[in-house]
C-alpha cells in the first residue's frame, strides 16, 4: 500500500519535473539560438534549408563584435545611469512607501489610489508632453531626463514596497517612537534593514530596466559619446544589418550582465515577490 | 496651515505645467501656421514682392543633420561638403530606419529637430502645414532654384499649393521580378504585360507536392511589395477625387477581383496562408530562395537578391496593367530634405545651402552609385543607371521606365491614413469575407465618415 503511494508520488513528481524542464527549454531556446548564431559564419546563418549547428565554432565573432563599436564607452555611460537610477529609485520609492504605510495623514488612501492611477496611463501618451517639458528645462542631449524621474518614485515600485512594509509589525516602529526615534531614524534603522528582499527586487528590476532602456536614450540623446549600451547596439545593428552572427555575439555580450545579475539575486527576487503579496 | 500647504502645492503644479506647456519658439505645436508670413522678411523680399538674389553672408556656423539611411555614405558627403566649406560644421546623426520616427516626431513637436533632416517625402507637406518645417519657396527662389532637375512626381509631392515643403532626395518604384529558370521550365518566354497574363502564368508556374500543398508559388499579390492601390492604378482607377473616395469605381473592383482570381489560381486562400507562414521561418525572401516565380517589389530588392543569392537567374519588368499598354503606374515612396527654423538666419541659410548641395547632380551620383538607390535628381538617376551595370540592362530598363510612372498617394489632410482602409478592404476580399464591390463600398463609406468627422471637429 505504502509502496503504491510512494510510486504515485514519484510519478507525479517526475511529471511535474518534465513539465518544468519543457517550460525551461522553451524559455532557453532563444538564448541557445543566439549563442549558436553567434558562433556561425555569415554563410551558415543564411543557408537554406537551415543549418542548426556551425561546422567550426567562430569564437572570433565575439572579439569582432566587441571591437566593432565603442562598447567600453557605452558600458561606462550605462553604468553611470544605472547607479543614479538605482539610488534614485530605492531612495524615493522607499520614502514614499514609508509615508503611505507607516504614517497616518488625511487623504492618504485617496492619494495612494491617485498614485496607482498613474500606472494606467500608457507611456506613449506622455512621451511628447514629457519631451516638451524637458526641452523647456534645457535637458535635451543630457542624462537628466533619464535620471531625474527615478528620484520621483514610480507607482509600481512604491506599491511593491508599501505591501512589504505592511508585513512589518507596527509595534516595532511604535516602540522606537516611544524611545524617542524620529521617522527618519525609524525608516533608516528599523524598517530598511528588515526589507532587503524587496529592496533587492526593486534594485534588480531597476537595473534591468535601465540597462535595457532604449526609448529614453533614443528620445533624449543625440551625442554619440552619450549613447548607452542598448542604443549603441541598435546603431551597430543598423550598420551591420546583414551580419547576424556579429549582431548575436554583441547581443549576448550585452545581455550577459542582466542574466548573471538575475541568477545571482533570484533568491531575493522571489522572496520579495512572496513577501509583498504579489505571488498568486 | 493645511490650506497654506495645499496652495503652495497647487502653485508648484501650475508653475511646472506652464513651463512644460510653454513654447517660446514655435507657438502651438499642433496649430497649422502661416509659414509664408514668418519666412518672407528673412529672405530679403523687397517691398514690391520680388525676391532679392541670395548671397551667403554667414561666417562660422554649426548645423545639425539627422538621417536614417546609409550613415557611412552620408558621412562621406558631409566630410566632402565641410572640406569645400570650412566655415560650416555639420553634426551628422544617423539613426536606425525603424526608430527614426520615434526620434524625429517628438523632436519636431518639441522644437529640437535638427536644422536639416531626411524624412518621408510623402508626408512632407503635413509637417509644413503644421508649422514644424520651413516653407522653402522664397529661400529657393532667391537661390535661383530649378525644380525641373527633379523627377516631376517627387517634386509635386513636396508642394503644398504654392509652398515648397522639402527637397526631393531619393525615391523608389515597384517593379515585377521574375525567375527566368521557372519561366523556361513552364515554356514562358516573356514577362507578363497584362494582369490576365499574370493570372495565366500563375497557373502554369504554381506546383504542388503529393499532398496538394504548394511547393512553388507562381505569384501572389500579398507577397513582396505590391499594394491594392497600385493594382487599382494599373486598372486606371484612382484613390480620391478631392476628398471623395473613388477607389470603389469599376476599375477598383476589377483590380481586387483580379487579385482574388490570382490567389485562386495559386491554390486558394488556405494554401496561401500555409505557404506564407512557411516563408516566415527564413530571413530571406521566398523569391530569392526560388520558392516564388514572380514578385512585385521595390527597385532596392535587386540588391537583396544580389546579396543573398547571386546565383539566381532573375529578370525584371515594369508592372503589368489591365490592357498592357496604359497605366503602368507604380507606387513611389522616398525621402526628402526638410528644414527647421531655430530663429538663427545663418543656421537656416547654411542648412539650405547644404541641402541644395546634397540634391545636386554630383552629390546624388556619389550616394546613388554606392547604394544603387533611385535618386530624385533625374540626371543623377540616369548616371547611376549607367554606372551600376552589375544589376543588368533589363533591370535598369524596367526601373527607369517605371521612374516616369511613379505615383504618390492622393493627399488628404483630413484623413491621411485612408490607405489603411483600402488595405483592410483587400484583406476582406482575399479571405473571402466580402466581394470586391462590398469591401470597397464599405471602405469608401468609412473614409467618407472619417473625413466628415475631421471637418466636424476642426472646421
Amino acid at each position: 500500500m505504502r509502496s503504491r503511494a510512494k510510486r504515485k508520488r514519484v510519478i507525479s513528481k517526475a511529471f511535474l519535473y518534465l513539465i518544468l524542464v519543457l517550460g525551461a527549454m522553451i524559455f532557453l531556446f532563444p538564448i541557445c539560438w543566439m549563442l549558436i548564431t553567434a558562433l556561425k559564419t555569415r554563410a551558415e546563418v543564411m543557408t537554406y534549408p537551415m543549418q542548426w549547428l556551425p561546422e567550426v565554432l567562430q569564437w572570433g565573432n565575439f572579439a569582432r563584435a566587441i571591437t566593432a563599436f565603442p562598447i567600453l564607452l557605452y558600458l561606462r555611460n550605462t553604468l553611470f545611469l544605472v547607479v543614479f537610477n538605482l539610488v534614485g529609485t530605492v531612495l524615493s520609492c522607499t520614502l514614499v512607501a514609508y509615508a503611505f504605510s507607516r504614517l497616518r495623514w488625511p487623504g492618504r488612501d485617496v492619494w495612494f489610489m491617485v498614485l496607482l492611477g498613474t500606472m494606467m496611463m500608457p507611456g506613449v501618451c506622455t512621451m511628447i508632453p514629457s519631451f516638451i517639458m524637458y526641452r523647456n528645462f534645457g535637458w535635451i542631449d543630457t542624462y537628466l531626463p533619464l535620471i531625474v524621474p527615478s528620484f520621483t518614485a514610480s507607482a509600481g515600485n512604491v506599491f511593491l514596497i508599501r505591501q512589504f512594509f505592511r508585513t512589518i509589525p507596527n509595534e516595532l516602529s511604535e516602540s522606537a517612537k516611544i524611545d524617542g526615534a524620529s521617522h527618519l531614524r525609524i525608516y533608516s534603522q528599523i524598517i530598511m534593514p528588515l526589507c532587503s528582499p524587496v529592496v533587492v527586487m526593486v534594485a534588480v528590476g531597476t537595473f534591468m530596466w535601465t540597462w535595457n532602456d532604449f526609448q529614453g536614450p533614443l528620445l533624449y540623446l543625440n551625442d554619440n559619446n552619450l549613447y548607452t549600451i542598448t542604443y549603441g547596439l541598435r546603431t551597430f545593428q543598423t550598420q551591420n544589418s546583414t551580419d547576424w552572427s556579429l549582431l548575436m555575439a554583441a547581443a549576448l555580450v550585452i545581455s550577459a550582465p542582466t542574466i548573471i545579475l538575475f541568477l545571482s539575486c533570484q533568491k531575493y527576487f522571489i522572496e520579495g515577490i512572496v513577501m509583498s503579496g504579489l505571488k498568486g | 496651515m493645511k490650506r497654506k500647504w495645499m496652495a503652495l502645492f497647487l502653485a508648484l503644479v501650475m508653475c511646472v505645467s506652464l513651463v512644460a506647456c510653454g513654447d517660446d519658439t514655435q507657438g502651438d505645436d499642433n496649430e497649422p501656421q502661416n509659414q509664408e508670413e514668418e519666412q518672407k522678411p528673412e529672405n530679403g523680399e523687397g517691398q514690391d514682392g520680388e525676391v532679392e538674389p541670395y548671397e551667403p553672408t554667414y561666417g562660422e556656423v554649426e548645423i545639425d543633420f539627422w538621417q536614417h539611411m546609409d550613415g557611412e555614405q552620408f558621412q562621406i558627403l558631409v566630410d566632402e561638403y565641410m572640406d569645400l566649406h570650412p566655415n560650416v560644421k555639420i553634426n551628422l546623426l544617423s539613426v536606425s530606419f525603424w526608430d527614426y520616427g520615434n526620434k524625429i516626431i517628438p523632436a519636431l513637436a518639441g522644437g529640437t529637430a535638427p536644422d536639416i533632416l531626411l524624412y518621408d517625402l510623402a508626408t512632407a507637406t503635413e509637417r509644413l502645414a503644421y508649422g514644424q518645417t520651413v516653407d522653402l519657396t522664397d529661400h529657393l527662389a532667391a537661390r535661383g532654384f530649378d525644380p525641373s532637375q527633379f523627377r516631376t512626381a517627387s517634386m509635386e509631392c513636396c508642394m503644398l499649393d504654392d509652398q515648397i515643403a522639402g527637397l526631393p532626395y531619393l525615391t523608389d518604384v515597384r517593379i515585377l521580378y521574375y525567375n527566368k529558370d521557372h519561366f523556361a521550365e513552364a515554356g514562358i518566354e516573356e514577362p507578363p504585360a497584362t494582369w490576365d497574363q499574370v493570372l495565366e502564368y500563375t497557373e502554369k508556374l504554381t506546383t504542388y507536392d503529393e499532398n496538394g500543398n504548394i511547393e512553388r508559388m507562381g505569384f501572389h499579390t500579398g507577397l513582396g511589395n505590391l499594394f491594392p492601390w497600385t493594382m487599382i492604378w494599373t486598372y486606371g482607377g484612382q484613390e480620391l477625387d478631392g476628398e471623395t473616395p473613388v477607389f470603389n469605381s469599376q476599375e477598383g473592383i476589377d483590380a481586387l477581383q483580379m487579385a482574388y482570381d490570382i490567389q485562386e489560381a495559386s491554390g486558394g486562400y488556405d494554401n496561401y496562408q500555409l505557404f506564407y507562414e512557411g516563408t516566415q521561418s527564413s530571413t530571406m525572401s521566398p523569391f530569392v530562395m526560388g520558392d516564388v516565380s514572380m514578385i512585385v517589389d521595390t527597385n532596392e530588392f535587386a540588391a537583396t537578391i544580389m546579396r543573398d543569392n547571386p546565383e539566381l537567374n532573375w529578370g525584371a519588368a515594369i508592372l503589368p496593367t489591365s490592357d498592357g499598354e496604359n497605366n503602368h503606374w507604380t507606387w513611389s515612396g522616398g525621402f526628402d530634405l526638410e528644414f527647421t527654423d531655430h530663429g538663427d538666419e545663418d543656421r537656416l541659410n547654411a542648412a539650405i545651402d547644404f541641402g541644395l548641395w546634397l540634391v545636386s547632380k554630383e552629390a546624388q551620383i556619389t550616394y546613388g552609385t554606392k547604394s544603387a538607390n533611385l535618386m530624385c535628381n533625374t540626371e543623377a538617376a540616369e548616371a547611376v543607371a549607367a554606372e551600376r551595370t552589375d544589376l543588368g540592362d533589363e533591370y535598369w530598363a524596367a526601373v527607369m521606365e517605371s521612374y516616369d510612372y511613379g505615383r504618390y498617394h492622393d493627399r488628404c489632410l483630413a484623413y491621411p491614413d485612408f490607405t489603411n482602409t483600402i488595405s483592410s478592404a483587400y484583406t476582406y476580399v482575399m479571405d473571402g469575407t466580402k466581394t470586391p464591390k462590398q469591401a470597397l463600398d464599405d471602405a469608401a463609406e468609412i473614409v467618407t465618415q472619417e473625413i466628415n468627422n475631421y471637418h466636424l471637429m476642426n472646421d
